[in-house]
């Protein structure tokens, strides 16, 4: 008899009450095993959310004070010499984070130590993983300030709101502060502080001024009817780009990205200086708007007859290889580009690089220019670390006006934040005299990425559609259409009262010329 | 003579209990099971539980950043599977993924089946060749990927052979179009995979009988004829197996869409892998992205099992 016939055999003789009862035992004892395993499932004590405090603590510089809240938290038990404590962060910002922590656990007795992430994307799915496995592995993060939405609803990271009254770390007050609106979009999220901006990531703009120099002026006056200088508005630079546009000398207008992950940026840049914004207070999006649809238009016009298809399908290095390369007449990107192309080491047009402010749009006389503030890393607190105070401490001190002016002056991604630092030698000869008091206004007029929670979610749909219109793929209105209905389902889901509040709060943080644009406009009370 | 004595036996009938448990420790089933355990535990740990984890993520509502614990998310039950259904970006993505597996497997089949009845015969070199051959196979995805992306740049080497060899006036853009930017997925997939066909072709051929290929031979068929009648029709097994593996590994694919086009332009070169990533990872919706996980593993699963019915047949 065969192998099978036994088996079938086997299967269908009748089941005995002592075989029957033994299954049963064995099926529960396993579901016994996993609701034990599950309930034994390592949680880190997760620290409670500070108290109100009683007092300032003494100091008189943001880090002096960090540093005696180290002292009277190791008075007081909570810490001890040579605790560990790890800070999670990109790779990118080795070179401005380690240094920086060898002072400090020479300064206090502990263990602080980096551990990093290669990818960016990686640094979100680890820090959502550790909001539901809680193993306390990490105490603090460094993330895109677009994420703390999601950090903070699910529960991973911490209030600072009342460290920040603890220890005033002057980053929204004083002669140190942060550049405005940086303070708020990099720490707020539904009115509460959740983070502490480290970084500037306003795009900046950088143009070939040798080609603009050498340009034919009287040509450009007769074709458009205004003498050849920066543009200020969308519609002058579209005009300045197409003069520029040479694909027969292999170099073209510009390098805007529209891809994947960043097609957004150019748009947004239109649509709120048109006066836009990307949801009414009850949550509906605004995007499908004169405003919107224009917008994509015109940047779909820019992108299809001006620039080269990379922009559509390449990375965000993209910029950094075209313009240093000198095949794209203008690009835009993070202020690091402007290093990049004046460093001889890395550009054949080292030298020849000019920074411009953002083109805006009129209103009754007024310029209104709104510059993208894209990604920007913002450190926050674990929830579930050793003592998230101390940590909070160690934020206050690594981003103080004189240890965060070594640290960023430093060669990594991290750039400047505070203003006295678009003044300070150090910032000029990393970044250029010349491009310092350009970058301080492109930071000013600055606005954020979406906050909210599932902002990457949202971000998502937005860029997929807009590198589906910059592709050709379908229509300025239609893209918009569809990231709109997309838009509805996920603030659907993800609860329409809690998204209505957490987007108040944020409108509240962009550049006031722009909430004031919005009121004239009617867009909101 | 004494006479036994025949003392009543206890539990009406049955031996003492600390006697049968000392025959079960000693007896050759337990001895089995305790080999079997470590493997066992494994399994559970690494297979059974996480299934069955993701099974429960698809009946419920949850993700992370919700603020709950996974265990304490409301149950949607068969929601989540509806909205797949209902989902256009989801069949899109099977459709495509389904277009390149037929598309690759098939070309890796013809030129690895190529290449093995070629190398059935002896020539100089033939070994070093086999080994060049099967090197594409041993390299991590990512490397393989990262190169041909560059490969198909617009300033890359593909584009410089165009222009300055075919006499192209511009190059390809690779990536901009849907279809030239799943071309290239699909090259780049062909050259990895295609020494794994080889492999399995090379040994199924190398272990046919060879009378029955004399006898034809003597018998006056042509090659053809011998190909098509008699080495095909005894390599059909092994061609099934092969196919079959080929074909599970290749609807997986992941890396290179990933690094190659990130499933753009839009979602034009988007495969299944990647929407089920970027639903759990980017997008944080972990019960969507479960129950569609699971609906692909049942699909596959059942195409599967009757794409193994041919071989059951013939044993």
């Amino acid at each position: 008899m065969g192998e099978k016939d036994e088996l079938k055999r086997a299967f269908r003789r009748p089941i005995s009450r002592r075989d029957f009862l033994k299954a049963a035992g064995g099926a529960g004892g396993v579901i016994v095993l996993g609701g034990l395993a599950s309930a034994c499932a390592p949680k880190a004590t997760p620290t409670p959310a500070p108290a109100t405090p009683a007092a300032l603590v003494e100091g008189a510089t943001p880090e002096e004070r960090a540093l005696n809240g180290i002292k009277a938290l190791k008075a007081a038990g909570k810490i001890k010499d040579g605790d560990t404590f790890t800070i999670m962060h990109h790779s990118g910002q080795r070179n401005n984070i380690v240094p920086a922590l060898e002072e400090w656990n020479r300064l206090t007795g502990l263990n602080f130590q980096s551990a990093e992430v290669g990818l960016e994307a990686d640094i979100y799915t680890k820090a959502m993983n550790e909001a539901v496995v809680r193993t306390g592995d990490y105490d603090i993060f460094l993330t895109f300030c677009n994420w703390i939405g999601d950090m903070a609803e699910a529960g991973l990271i911490v209030d600072q709101t009342d460290w920040w009254a603890k220890y005033d770390p002057e980053i929204d007050h004083g002669a140190n502060a942060f550049v405005p609106p940086l303070d708020k979009f990099t720490s707020l999220y539904k009115g509460r502080r959740y983070a502490v901006g480290a970084d500037d990531d306003a795009f900046s703009l950088f143009y070939r001024k040798d080609i603009m120099e050498a340009a034919d002026k009287a040509a450009f006056e007769d074709k458009y009817g205004r003498e050849l200088a920066l543009p200020n508005t969308w519609e002058e630079f579209d005009q300045w780009i197409e003069f520029f546009d040479r694909p027969d000398e292999g170099i073209r207008g510009a390098s805007m990205y529209a891809e994947r992950y960043f097609a957004y940026t150019a748009w947004a840049a239109r649509f709120i200086s048109k006066g836009g914004a990307y949801f009414d207070d009850n949550m509906d999006p605004l995007i499908v708007s004169e405003e919107g649809v224009t917008a994509l238009e015109e940047q779909i016009r820019l992108t299809q007859n001006h620039m080269y298809e990379d922009a559509v399908t390449g990375d965000w290095s993209v910029a950094y290889t075209r313009f240093p390369e000198g095949s794209v007449f203008f690009a835009w990107a993070w202020a690091s580009l402007g290093k990049w192309a004046q460093d001889p080491a890395t550009s054949k047009i080292a030298g020849k690089v000019g920074y411009m402010e953002c083109p805006g749009t009129m209103h009754d006389g007024t310029l209104i220019r709104a510059v993208p503030h894209v990604v920007g890393w913002s450190f926050s607190v674990s929830r579930y670390g050793k003592c998230s105070e101390a940590a909070y401490c160690w934020i206050q001190w690594f981003t103080g006006p004189t240890v965060g002016l070594d640290a960023i002056a430093r060669v990594g991604t991290l750039d400047t934040f505070r203003r006295p630092w678009f003044d300070d030698a150090k910032m000029k000869e990393a970044y250029g005299a010349e491009f310092m008091p350009i970058l301080l206004k492109l930071t000013e007029n600055s606005f954020a990425d979406l906050g909210l929670r599932g902002a990457n979610e949202y971000l998502d749909k937005l860029n997929l559609n807009l590198q589906q219109a910059f592709a050709g793929q379908k229509g300025a209105e239609q893209a918009l259409r569809d990231t709109a209905d997309e838009w509805q389902k996920i603030t659907d889901r993800l609860g329409r009262l809690g998204q209505i509040e957490a987007w108040r709060t944020e409108r509240a943080n962009y550049p006031q010329h722009i909430q004031d644009l919005w009121k004239k406009l009617g867009k909101f009370a | 003579m004494a006479s036994k004595v025949e003392r009543p036996l206890v539990g009406g009938g049955r031996k003492p209990a600390p006697a049968r448990l000392l025959r079960v420790l000693k007896g050759e089933a337990f001895f089995r099971g305790v080999l079997a355990m470590p493997m066992q535990l494994l399994l559970w740990f690494l297979l059974i539980i996480p299934t069955l984890i993701v099974l429960y993520l698809s009946l419920v509502a949850w993700e992370p950043r919700m603020g709950t614990d996974w265990w304490q998310a409301p149950f949607s039950w068969f929601r989540n599977y509806g909205h797949v259904i209902s989902d256009v970006r989801f069949w899109q993505a099977i459709v495509r993924t389904i277009c390149v597996v037929a598309v690759a497997v098939m070309l890796e089949f013809t030129i690895g089946l190529g290449l093995a009845l070629f190398f059935q015969r002896d020539f100089l070199g033939k070994r070093l060749f086999t080994s060049v051959i099967l090197y594409p196979m041993m390299l991590p995805w990512v490397v393989v990927g990262l190169a041909f992306y560059l490969l198909f740049l617009e300033k890359g080497p593909v584009n410089y052979i165009l222009i300055h060899f075919l006499g192209f006036k511009a190059g390809v853009a690779w990536y901009h179009y849907p279809v030239l930017a799943l071309s290239t997925i699909i090259l780049a997939d062909v050259w990895q995979w295609t020494p794994f066909m080889f492999l399995i072709l090379y040994s199924g051929l190398g272990a046919l009988p060879r009378d029955p290929v004399e006898a034809a031979m003597t018998l006056g068929a042509s090659r053809w004829q011998i190909f098509r009648y008699i080495t095909m029709p005894m390599l059909k097994q092994v061609v099934i197996i092969a196919l079959i593996i080929r074909s599970l590994e290749a609807f997986k694919i992941f890396d290179l869409v990933f690094i190659m086009t990130g499933g753009g332009p839009g979602t034009a070169t988007e495969s299944i892998s990647l929407y089920i990533y970027r639903l759990g990872f980017v997008y944080g919706q972990l019960s969507y992205a479960a129950a569609m996980a699971v609906l692909i593993l049942i699909s596959i699963s059942i195409i599967t099992r009757l794409a193994v019915r041919p071989l059951e047949y013939e044993v």
